[in-house]
């Protein structure tokens, strides 16, 4: 009997016996721990897919009624989730006037191990909202500089016109007496005494040039054609790059071709009466009116649009400017290290 | 209308903006275009009483300023409904 007491063989086994169920347990609660996670994010997947698929329909809809957008949002988020996560209860909810897409999916999710012990399903729950920023205006008059006092700056009775699109300033949209008138009027570093309807906001977004990703100059390999150009020459009949000191230049002639490059630099030193720098003119140039009101415009520039440069420090003489420049724009820098510092 | 590269685009000029060239309408010229004016790196200034027009739907009138003197017009006729679509790339989840 002693003997049968102290024999330790076959512990191992009883031992196995005993905690097999614990064992058996783990693993079981594991299975389903791990097929419950994945499940859930089957049905989050699915149900982030329903709302920003439904709010893209809610964004774009042509449909006439705001409840009429709606319904086509939840069409559009229902068929996602029939496809993706068929059997789950659901419930969405399109605001047009929040621009928002509210889903929310439920499913009874049976264990396998878990069925053992109880009846009762896990109850998966999973919400998505999505929605979609209202589109601005898009900017058709757009001051893309950052380092003036004013990029739009109005005086007088100065007036720029865009009724249908937006009016966009990197730089303070600054202005005194004159009138904006506009889809929208913005300006990102603050808003000066312009007169703009409707009123200008500030701290808006950075507008960047549209155009950016375009050739940054034209050159005589640009590969644009179908251009209708009209050619910059000069009044002594010149055209091209080069001029002559103190000429005037006009539009003289027109083409129809590739498009042209120019690149005046009349001697703008001596006699401050630089018309073009590197200025490329493309078709639509519907008309100009080489006339001009002003005495002095005149006598520098014929055309409708002249361009002039800054003068520069030159043959030891002081620097001096047809066109004044601007002054570096303090008041831009210090909202942006405001809006920074936020 | 202009193709290639430049499309849509009237007069472009690009130009290190320092220091920023200065374009200048002066006097009472009245100038009409189809297409957009592109001056990232000038100064527009218009001076007097001229007028610029864009009469193009897309077109966009860019410059590195703006500087109206006196009284003219810039006047863009553009209409920005053809571009509220971009709206749409605001899409995101928030919850």
């Amino acid at each position: 009997m002693r003997s049968i007491v102290k024999d330790q063989s076959g512990t191992v086994i009883a031992l196995f016996a005993l905690s097999l169920p614990v064992v058996l347990t783990a693993i079981g609660v594991a299975v389903d721990y791990s097929d419950l996670v994945r499940k859930r994010t089957s049905l989050q997947s699915a149900a982030d897919d329903a709302a920003l698929a439904s709010t893209k329909v809610l964004a774009l809809s042509g449909a006439a009624t705001p409840p009429q957008k709606e319904t086509e949002a939840r069409i559009a988020a229902e068929k996602i989730i029939n496809d993706r996560a068929a059997g789950s209860g659901r419930t969405i909810a399109p605001s047009s006037a929040s621009r928002t897409v509210e889903v929310t999916l439920t499913l009874d999710k049976p264990t396998f191990f878990g069925a053992l012990y109880s009846d009762t399903d896990v109850a998966l729950r999973v919400t998505a909202r999505a929605t979609y920023s209202a589109p601005a205006p898009a900017a058709c008059i757009i001051a893309v500089g950052q380092d003036d006092d004013a990029g739009i700056h109005l005086i007088g009775s100065a007036k720029i016109n865009a009724p249908q699109c937006g009016v966009w300033s990197n730089c303070v949209g600054a202005g005194r007496a004159a009138k904006i008138t506009a889809r929208n009027v913005c300006g990102v570093g603050g808003v000066g005494s312009a007169s703009s309807s409707p009123p200008a906001k500030s701290q808006c977004d950075i507008a960047e040039d549209p155009y950016k990703s375009r050739p940054r100059r034209c050159g005589r390999d640009l590969s644009s054609t179908n251009c209708t150009v009209y050619k910059i020459t000069n009044s002594d009949g010149g055209s091209g790059k080069g001029g002559k000191s103190g000429s005037s230049s006009g539009i003289a002639s027109s083409y129809t071709g590739k498009c042209d490059y120019t690149n005046y630099s009349v001697d703008a030193e001596a006699k401050g009466r630089v018309i073009l720098k590197q200025a490329f003119i493309a078709a639509g140039f519907r008309s100009t009116a080489p006339t001009s009101s002003s005495p002095r415009a005149s006598t520098r520039s014929r055309t409708g649009l002249s361009i002039c440069r800054r003068m520069r420090r030159s043959r030891g003489r002081e620097s001096r400017s047809y066109c004044p420049g601007p002054t570096p724009c303090s008041t831009f820098r210090a909202a942006l290290r405001s809006r920074s510092a936020q | 209308m202009t193709t290639g590269t430049m499309a849509g685009i009237a007069i472009a000029s690009d130009t290190p903006a320092e220091p920023p060239l200065v374009s200048c309408l002066q006097g009472s010229p009245d100038i009409s275009l189809t297409g957009s004016l592109r001056l990232p790196g000038q100064v527009l200034k218009m001076q007097g009483s001229p007028k610029l027009t864009l009469n193009g739907a897309t077109d966009k009138a860019i410059a590195y300023s703006f500087d109206l003197h006196g009284s003219p017009d810039l006047i863009n006729k553009a209409n920005d409904s053809a571009e509220q679509v971009a709206g749409a790339s605001n899409l995101r989840l928030v919850k």
